[in-house]
């Protein structure tokens, strides 16, 4: 899920920047360094939409470095366990497929697809029910159910399952099983 | 944990030592400390385990369990998170000829995805739904399910937010259902 949060960090400026256009400097630098990290807490950095307010820097001792803190809005994407969401097929194998939601992966095992789809390999590899009317293959569109999350330094990776009710291939009604 | 460190550590000195006439040493010793090394991660588990029980609670996102921070915070569907980096992107575009050199990776993943999932295209229709569902005393988070999946059925919107029943706000069927009903009339007249 998207979320719009603030969130505060300590940037530090090297004195070169002090002068008139200060803030845009320090708004720029936070942009280039938050933008697009990720953290456990709170998901993944989308883009800064605001800057709340900054604080009163701060000399540091030793080196002409000041330290501002940085309130800032945000919009941030943070997948959690037992959220239902849309997703895009990347990659499709015998041990499951791989979907994408944005900038998060989410993998869904083999034992988490409903029974009655069998893998079939090929160029496309994909999975098919045994009547063949619905297919997931890469650049399907599925809805799945993550049941699981593991938190990188750089990275949240889910584990996701379309074995229950309203789960499956979109624009698809069959698939629910 | 310490202990299981404490094991490797042994282990290499047994294979250094293991011709040598110290072997037996190692070989009595060894033993004991494989048995310390299991006691002290079993402890170490069991305090991880404490841990997370007087700390966080385990989130489960159907349960509307995914921590105070989150809660409490604005929630986006889909549909504002696009008009969102849109407008964003927009704004590069004037500055710099080559914008997708600017943005993030993340960033190029989420318009991409936004874009492709947003039920809503036109920003009236995307107001009126938030508008809409913030009617039924929702929490920002189960409102964005809704308002991303828009589920047809008052079955599919209970799988789909499981929490909406179980608060007791007296969502009955015929309020989800004409909730649901609403919802598709804007879809349909955007």
């Amino acid at each position: 899920m998207f979320f719009h949060i603030v969130l505060e960090r300590n940037m530090q400026l090297h004195p070169r920047h002090f002068g008139r256009d200060l803030r845009e400097k320090l708004v720029a630098k936070l942009m280039k360094d938050v933008e697009g990290t990720c953290s456990g807490r709170h998901g993944f950095v989308v883009a800064i939409t605001g800057i709340e307010n900054v604080g009163k820097g701060l000399i540091r001792d030793g080196t002409g470095f000041v330290t501002f803190p940085v309130k800032y809005q945000c919009v941030v994407f943070r997948p959690f366990k037992g959220e239902i969401l849309e997703a895009v097929v990347s990659m499709v194998n015998k041990m499951g497929f791989f979907a994408e939601a944005g900038p998060v992966q989410i993998f869904v095992s083999n034992h988490l697809i409903p029974d009655d789809m069998e893998f079939q390999s090929g160029d496309m590899p994909n999975y098919t029910t045994s009547d063949g009317s619905v297919k997931i293959q890469k650049d399907s569109e599925v809805r799945l159910k993550i049941i699981g999350t593991r938190v990188d330094a750089t990275e949240i990776f889910c584990i996701g399952t379309i074995k229950d009710d309203f789960l499956g291939v979109i624009s698809d009604p069959g698939t629910t099983s | 944990m310490g202990g299981v460190l404490n094991y490797s550590g042994t282990g290499e000195l047994f294979n250094d030592d293991s011709r040598s006439s110290s072997s037996s040493f190692f070989n009595r010793v060894l033993p004991l400390l494989f048995l310390l090394s299991i006691y002290a991660t079993r402890i170490g588990s069991r305090l991880k385990l404490s841990v997370n029980m007087s700390g966080e609670e385990e989130e489960n996102a159907a349960e509307l369990k995914i921590g105070d921070e989150f809660l409490k915070a604005k929630c986006l569907m889909n549909c504002e998170v696009s008009l969102i980096l849109e407008h964003k992107y927009e704004q590069l575009q004037q500055m710099s000829e080559d914008p997708m050199n600017q943005v993030s990776q993340v960033f190029e993943k989420s318009l991409q995805y936004v874009k492709r999932f947003s039920r809503y295209k036109n920003p009236d229709a995307v107001r009126q739904v938030r508008e809409l569902l913030s009617r039924y005393q929702l929490a920002e988070f189960e409102l964005c399910v809704l308002g991303n999946l828009c589920p047809e059925t008052v079955e599919e919107a209970i799988a789909m937010v499981p929490s909406i029943k179980s608060r007791g706000r007296g969502h009955d069927d015929e309020a989800i259902e004409k909730m649901l009903n609403d919802m598709s009339l804007i879809k349909k007249f955007e």
